[in-house]
C-alpha cells in the first residue's frame, strides 16, 4: 500500500474519520489495528517476523529497566545482538557469504556458500533502529519502559512512519500515544496540505525526473556526456523530491491526527558545507547514529587515546577521523548489502574528513582572495561546492555497483558542446522539469510554508495542488526510492 | 456537526473500500455500470479498449465490440451437426452474437481464456464435435497445455452450459454468494492485488469525468508528445496500438525477436494441445492467431518477427490452423478499430467466412 495510491488514500480517510469518532481510550488500538493492516498489505508474512521482534524488544525494555549495574549493560548488548542478528539474517546474510565465497575462491576453487531466499520484512532497517533507540534510551534512565505492549507495538508499527521513517525516538512518539487530541480544524487543514504538497513532490516532480534518470542509469554506455549530467543532476533532486515527498504525506497525515511526527529534511540543498548537509538531510537518521554510534565511539577513544600527535596530527583529529570513518561506512551498509553504498558512505566520511584536514589552508585562501567580504557571494559558492559533492556522490548511490558508478563518471568526463541529447522526454518536458526544479528551489528559499489564512483560500490552494498532481502528474504507481532501505 | 460529517465519510469511504476489496462486489458493480449509459455508466470500453486507457478525444468513436455485427456469411450448408466449443478471448466471445454465424453448427459453447470460469464439456457422439482454440498474437508465446486445459471438465452426463456466465439471483440468493465469497476468500478480499485498479474503476471511471480525462490526456499529448504507458502511436497511421505490441523490449511485440527454436517449442505445444483434446473425444481441433493490429497496419515500423505465419506454416505442425494474416495482409480495408485493440465489424466478417470455409470442409459423422 503505496503512499501514492488510491488504496491509501481511501484507507487514510476511514482511519482519520473513525479516529476522530471513535472515545478517546479506543484511538490507539485503532492506530494500532490500522497499522497492522497497513504492515500486512505490503505482505502477509512479514507480520510474524515483525511481532516476534517486537515481543522480545519489550521484555528487553521491562529487564534492562529492572536490572543495574553489568547486568544491565549485558542485558542492553544482548537485546541489540538480538536486533543485529535480525539484520544479518534478512538483509546482510547474502552479501557477508556471496563476498566470503569470492574471497575463499582467491585461494581455493570456488564454493559457494549457502544463499537464504528470504524476504526482507518491510521497514525493517527503520524499525529497528527504533528499537534499539528505545532499549538504549531506558538503559540511560532516560526514559522507562512502556507498560503496554500494544502502545509499544504502535510505536513501532505506526503507519505513516513504518515504510520509510522517520526515525522516531521513543520519548518523542510514546507520550503522544497517551495524548487526547480533539479534532483541530487548523491543524487537519495543516497536515492536508503538507499531504498535498508531498503527493505534489513525488508525482509531479521526483517521478518525472525519474524519467531521464532511469533512462540514463539503464544504460550508460549508451548515453553522452551531457545526457548523463541532465540525468545526475536531475537524480539529486528526484531523491530529495521522492524521499522528501514521502516525509511531507507521513508528517502531513499523522498532524490530522494529533501526532506530530520529527521533520527528515532542512532544505538540505542550501547546506554551504558537507557537515551543513547531514544536518538537513534525513535529519532523523544522521541524528541517530550521531547519538548512537558516532559519540560513544569518540568517548570511547578519546578514553583510550593520550593527548598527543600522532604523525603530527593531533590525537582529537585522529578520534574525529576514525569515529566519523566508522559512522558513514554504517550509514552506507545501513542503506543497503552492496559496495555502492558502503563506498557512497566511505565518499561522505572522506569529504568530511578532508574539510576538517583543511580548514586551516582554506581560511587562509579565503582571506586572501578577500571573498570573505562579500558574504552572499562567498555563501552562494559554498553552496554550489557542497551541491557539487554531494551531486557527484548520488552516482554511486544510484548506480547498481561500483563498475557502473565509474562508467557514468567516466561518461561525465566526455562531456562536449557538440553533444546530441536523445532523452526519453521531449524538450518542452525537460523544460518542464528545469522550471519544477527552479520553483522547488525558490519555494523552499523564500516560501518555506505555503500558508492559507482563510479556509477558503486554502481550500483553493489546496484544489490547485490536487489539480496539478492529477494534470501533471506521473501515475505509474512507482515505489518511494527510501521504502527499499 | 462534526460528528455527522465524520460518519458520513466514514460510511461511504468505508463502502467504497470494503466494494473495492471484493472481486465479487465490483464484477456486479461493473456488469452494471458497463450497459448503463448515463453519466454515472463506466467509460472504459464504449469508446474501444485502446481510448479507454488514453482518453485521447480524436479516438472516441463507438466501439464495435458492444454493437450488433452484420454477419453475411458465405452460403452454408443446410444439416447442422456440429456442436462447436471454443476456449478464446475477446475477438471472439465479445463479437459473437449468434451461433447460426457458424456453418453447419447446432450448438455453440465457449469459455473466457484467462477468467476464472469453466467450461463443461459433455460430447455427444450422435455429432461431429469441434473444439477452435484461440490466442491472440501477443500471447501465442505462452500457449501451454496447461492454460488451455484448466478451463475445460469433461462432463459424463448432460448438464445445462454454464460457461461464460455466472449466475447470481435474487436477495436472498445474492446475500448468501457475497457471505460464502467473502469467507472463502478472506485473505483475498482484506488484501486484494487489484485494489487500485477497483477503487479506480468505483470512483472516477464514469462517463461524467470524461471531458477532464481527454482535456489531461489531450494537454500531456500536446505538450509533451506522451500518451498512457498501455499506448502508443506511430507516426503515419492514427491508430493506437497495444504498447506491449510495439516497443521491441516486450516479449508479446511484433517486433520482438524470436528465434526458431521457440518456434519449434510452440508448436510442439500446439501439437500436444491437438493430440490431448483428440485423445479426450474432439473430432477436430483447430488453433487460431490472432493478429497483432501492428502486424497487419504497419509491419514495416520496425522488424517483423513474422511470429503468425512461421507457426502456421511451419512443417511439422499437426494443428490445423485458421489462417487469417494472409487473408488480412491481403485485403486493401481497415479491419481493425482505430481506438480499439480488437478488429472491425469487416475484420470479424472475414474471420467467420474464413472460419466457416473450415468447417464446410468437415464431414457429417456416420453412424
Amino acid at each position: 500500500m503505496i503512499f501514492t495510491s488510491l488504496q491509501f488514500l481511501v484507507f487514510f480517510v476511514i482511519v482519520f474519520s473513525l479516529y476522530y469518532l471513535l472515545p478517546y481510550r479506543m484511538r490507539w488500538p485503532l492506530l494500532l489495528i490500522s497499522s497492522v493492516y497497513f504492515y500486512m498489505a505490503f505482505s502477509f508474512d512479514f507480520i510474524l517476523d515483525t511481532g516476534l521482534l517486537i515481543i522480545i524488544d519489550y521484555f528487553f525494555g521491562k529487564w534492562i529497566a529492572k536490572a543495574s549495574g553489568k547486568k544491565r549493560q549485558h542485558l542492553l548488548i544482548a537485546g541489540i545482538l538480538i536486533n543485529v542478528l535480525f539484520l544479518l539474517i534478512f538483509i546482510y546474510y547474502n552479501f557477508i557469504s556471496q563476498n566470503i565465497g569470492d574471497l575463499l575462491s582467491l585461494f581455493y576453487s570456488h564454493t559457494p556458500l549457502p544463499h537464504l531466499g528470504v524476504l526482507v520484512p518491510v521497514g525493517l532497517s527503520y524499525f529497528t533502529f527504533q528499537s534499539i533507540s528505545y532499549k538504549i534510551e531506558i538503559s540511560r534512565n532516560n526514559i522507562s519502559p512502556e507498560p503496554n505492549i500494544g502502545i509499544y507495538a504502535l510505536y513501532i508499527l505506526y503507519f505513516p512512519k513504518i515504510a520509510s521513517g522517520p526515525i522516531e525516538r521513543p520519548k518523542d512518539l510514546i507520550p503522544q500515544f497517551r495524548v487526547k487530541h480533539d479534532f483541530d480544524f487548523e491543524l487537519m487543514k495543516s497536515g492536508l496540505s503538507q499531504m498535498a504538497f508531498g503527493f505534489f513532490k513525488k508525482l509531479v516532480i521526483a517521478d518525472r525526473l525519474a524519467m531521464v534518470v532511469d533512462s540514463a542509469y539503464k544504460n550508460p554506455q549508451a548515453k553522452n556526456g551531457t545526457e548523463m549530467l541532465i540525468a545526475t543532476i536531475f537524480y539529486s533532486f528526484q531523491i530529495y523530491c521522492d524521499f522528501s515527498g514521502y516525509i511531507d504525506i507521513a508528517l502531513g497525515a499523522s498532524k490530522t491526527l494529533g501526532i506530530r511526527l520529527t521533520d527528515n529534511f532542512n532544505k538540505p540543498y542550501f547546506s554551504t558545507s558537507v557537515a551543513d548537509f547531514w544536518k538537513r538531510w534525513h535529519i532523523t537518521l544522521s541524528f541517530w547514529l550521531r547519538d548512537y554510534i558516532y559519540l560513544p565511539l569518540a568517548y570511547s577513544l578519546s578514553r583510550k587515546l593520550k593527548k598527543e600527535r600522532y604523525l603530527s596530527v593531533r590525537s582529537d583529529k585522529w578520534i574525529y577521523y576514525a569515529a566519523t570513518s566508522v559512522t558513514f561506512l554504517l550509514c552506507g551498509l545501513w542503506h543497503g548489502p552492496a559496495w555502492h553504498y558502503i563506498f557512497w558512505g566511505g565518499l561522505f566520511a572522506l569529504y568530511l574528513c578532508f574539510s576538517i584536514a583543511t580548514s586551516k589552508p582554506r581560511k587562509k585562501f579565503y582571506k586572501k582572495t578577500g571573498i570573505t567580504k562579500y558574504p552572499q557571494i562567498h555563501t552562494f559558492t559554498k553552496t554550489i561546492i557542497t551541491f557539487v559533492l554531494i551531486t557527484f556522490a548520488w552516482i554511486f548511490f544510484r548506480s547498481d555497483s561500483i563498475t557502473q558508478a565509474l562508467l557514468v563518471i567516466k561518461q561525465l568526463a566526455g562531456i562536449s558542446i557538440s553533444d546530441h541529447l536523445q532523452l526519453p522526454i521531449n524538450t518542452i518536458e525537460l523544460l518542464f522539469s528545469v522550471f519544477l526544479i527552479i520553483s522547488l528551489i525558490i519555494k523552499e528559499k523564500y516560501f518555506f510554508v505555503i500558508t492559507a489564512k482563510t479556509t477558503l483560500s486554502w481550500a483553493i490552494t489546496l484544489s490547485l495542488i490536487i489539480l496539478c498532481c492529477y494534470f501533471f502528474g506521473i501515475f505509474n504507481y512507482r515505489q518511494f526510492i527510501y521504502f527499499q532501505f | 456537526m462534526k460528528t455527522f460529517w465524520l460518519s458520513v465519510i466514514f460510511i461511504f469511504s468505508s463502502l467504497v473500500f470494503i466494494s473495492s476489496s471484493s472481486d465479487f462486489i465490483t464484477k456486479i458493480i461493473a456488469r452494471y455500470r458497463y450497459k448503463t449509459e448515463n453519466i454515472l455508466g463506466s467509460s472504459k470500453y464504449r469508446y474501444g479498449d485502446m481510448y479507454g486507457l488514453c482518453y485521447l478525444p480524436y479516438a472516441k468513436q463507438a466501439s464495435q465490440r458492444k454493437e450488433k455485427t452484420v454477419i453475411m456469411p458465405n452460403i452454408c450448408p443446410t444439416p447442422r451437426f456440429i456442436n462447436l466449443y471454443s476456449i478464446c478471448d475477446s475477438y471472439l466471445w465479445e463479437y459473437v452474437k449468434s451461433d447460426s454465424v457458424f456453418c453447419g453448427v447446432k450448438k455453440y459453447q465457449f469459455v473466457r481464456y484467462g477468467f476464472n470460469e469453466t467450461m463443461d464439456v459433455d460430447l455427444d457422439s450422435t455429432r461431429t464435435n469441434v473444439l477452435l482454440l484461440e490466442s491472440v498474437e501477443r500471447n501465442v508465446r505462452f500457449v501451454s497445455l496447461e492454460n488451455y486445459t484448466s478451463q475445460v471438465r469433461f462432463l459424463n452426463t448432460s448438464k445445462p452450459n454454464t460457461s461464460g456466465k455466472q449466475e447470481t439471483s435474487g436477495g436472498f440468493a445474492f446475500l448468501l454468494n457475497f457471505l460464502s465469497d467473502q469467507i472463502n476468500n478472506l485473505h483475498d478480499n482484506l488484501f486484494n492485488e487489484k485494489i487500485n485498479q477497483n477503487l479506480e474503476f468505483n470512483l472516477f471511471d464514469y462517463y461524467l469525468f470524461n471531458p477532464v480525462k481527454e482535456l489531461k490526456a489531450q494537454l500531456i499529448y500536446s505538450l509533451f508528445g506522451r500518451l498512457n504507458k498501455d499506448v502508443t502511436m506511430i507516426k503515419g497511421y492514427p491508430n493506437l496500438f497495444f504498447n506491449e505490441t510495439v516497443d521491441p523490449a516486450s516479449q508479446n511485440s511484433s517486433f520482438n525477436c524470436v528465434t526458431d527454436d521457440e518456434i519449434n517449442s510452440i508448436t510442439t505445444g500446439l501439437d500436444t494441445l491437438y493430440k490431448y483434446y483428440r485423445s479426450k473425444g474432439f473430432d477436430e481441433v483447430c488453433f487460431f492467431i490472432a493478429p497483432n493490429p501492428v502486424s497487419i497496419i504497419a509491419p514495416d515500423y520496425l522488424i517483423y518477427n513474422d511470429i503468425v505465419r512461421r507457426i502456421e506454416h511451419h512443417p511439422q505442425l499437426i494443428m490445423p490452423m485458421i489462417d487469417i494474416y494472409d487473408v488480412f495482409d491481403t485485403v486493401k480495408c481497415p479491419v481493425y478499430q482505430v481506438n480499439d485493440s480488437h478488429w472491425n465489424a469487416n475484420g470479424f466478417n472475414l474471420w467467420v467466412n474464413t472460419f466457416n470455409e473450415y468447417l464446410k470442409k468437415i464431414p457429417e459423422k456416420k453412424l
